[in-house]
């Protein structure tokens, strides 16, 4: 009972406390991987309302290709498709460290990088590709 | 370390809160099944949006494209069900707001899931 009293009028502190934390590869990667997980939620609402156009309101199709593939839709779609490399690489290096494998500080590391490096060049690919840049 | 857990408890393989082994097996095997769909899935999405209304129903006419899209919605939705209530389970403490949440994005999805795969039956048949 006075405990609880005790309780109340001082409230407990809170963890984590984020600011003390340095910055590391490993906790980013990890909160970019939720982060990424639900903008992936949202596009595959927008891919619902593409198939739900696309059979019941085809006269309005013309539209939805309009936005998005003006700037602002571009600008989305290209975050999108950084999102789904990146939540893709990086849900394979969760599965290797389900089965067990890589697991250890310095694989975890450099997988991480590895995860980077491959977002960069799908996506940059992606990109350059829905831009019609050729090198 | 020796196990301190009784045989029965070992026998059955539950935790403490007697569920969530299956929720986690289940995201990681539709996260499984989503890595060749989703691979397909940018590659298709990348040609069609290039394409009139007409040229993309006729994309779906093909039998192996219609099916391999719905299960790329049927297990792309279910794991983002799976995932955003892990995410909601973390973040929202108050039980009532999370109980709302859990529900309203429990139902968004299945309604979404299923008119899109009502529009691939439509758009396969059309």
């Amino acid at each position: 009972m006075n405990s609880e009293n005790t309780t109340k009028s001082r409230p407990r502190p809170l963890s984590p406390h984020l600011q003390v934390y340095r910055w590391l590869i490993t906790s980013t990667l990890s909160i970019l991987h939720r982060l990424t997980g639900v903008a992936l939620s949202i596009g595959l609402a927008v891919v619902a309302v593409w198939l739900i156009i696309l059979a019941y309101y085809p006269e309005q199709y013309e539209q939805f290709l309009g936005f998005i593939s003006s700037p602002f839709g571009k600008i989305i779609m290209g975050g999108w498709a950084f999102a789904l490399y990146y939540h893709l690489f990086n849900g394979i290096r969760h599965l290797f460290w389900d089965i067990g494998k890589g697991f250890d500080l310095k694989n975890v590391t450099r997988s991480g990088y590895l995860v980077l490096l491959l977002t960069a060049i799908c996506g940059g690919y992606t990109i350059m590709c829905a831009l019609e840049i050729r090198l | 370390m020796k196990n301190i857990r009784t045989p029965l408890a070992h026998a059955k393989g539950l935790g403490s809160a007697h569920s969530g082994a299956h929720h986690w097996l289940l995201e990681r095997l539709t996260s499984v099944a989503l890595i060749p769909l989703v691979s397909w899935f940018a590659y298709t999405i990348s040609q069609l949006t290039k394409g009139s209304a007409k040229l993309t129903t006729g994309f779906f006419q093909e039998p192996l494209a219609a099916a391999a899209m719905a299960l790329f919605i049927i297990f792309g939705f279910w794991h983002t069900a799976m995932g955003l209530q892990v995410v909601i389970e973390d973040y929202v403490h108050c039980k009532f707001k999370k109980i709302f949440a859990l529900l309203f994005v429990k139902l968004t999805i299945y309604s979404l899931g299923v008119a899109s795969l009502l529009a691939i039956i439509k758009l396969h048949l059309a």
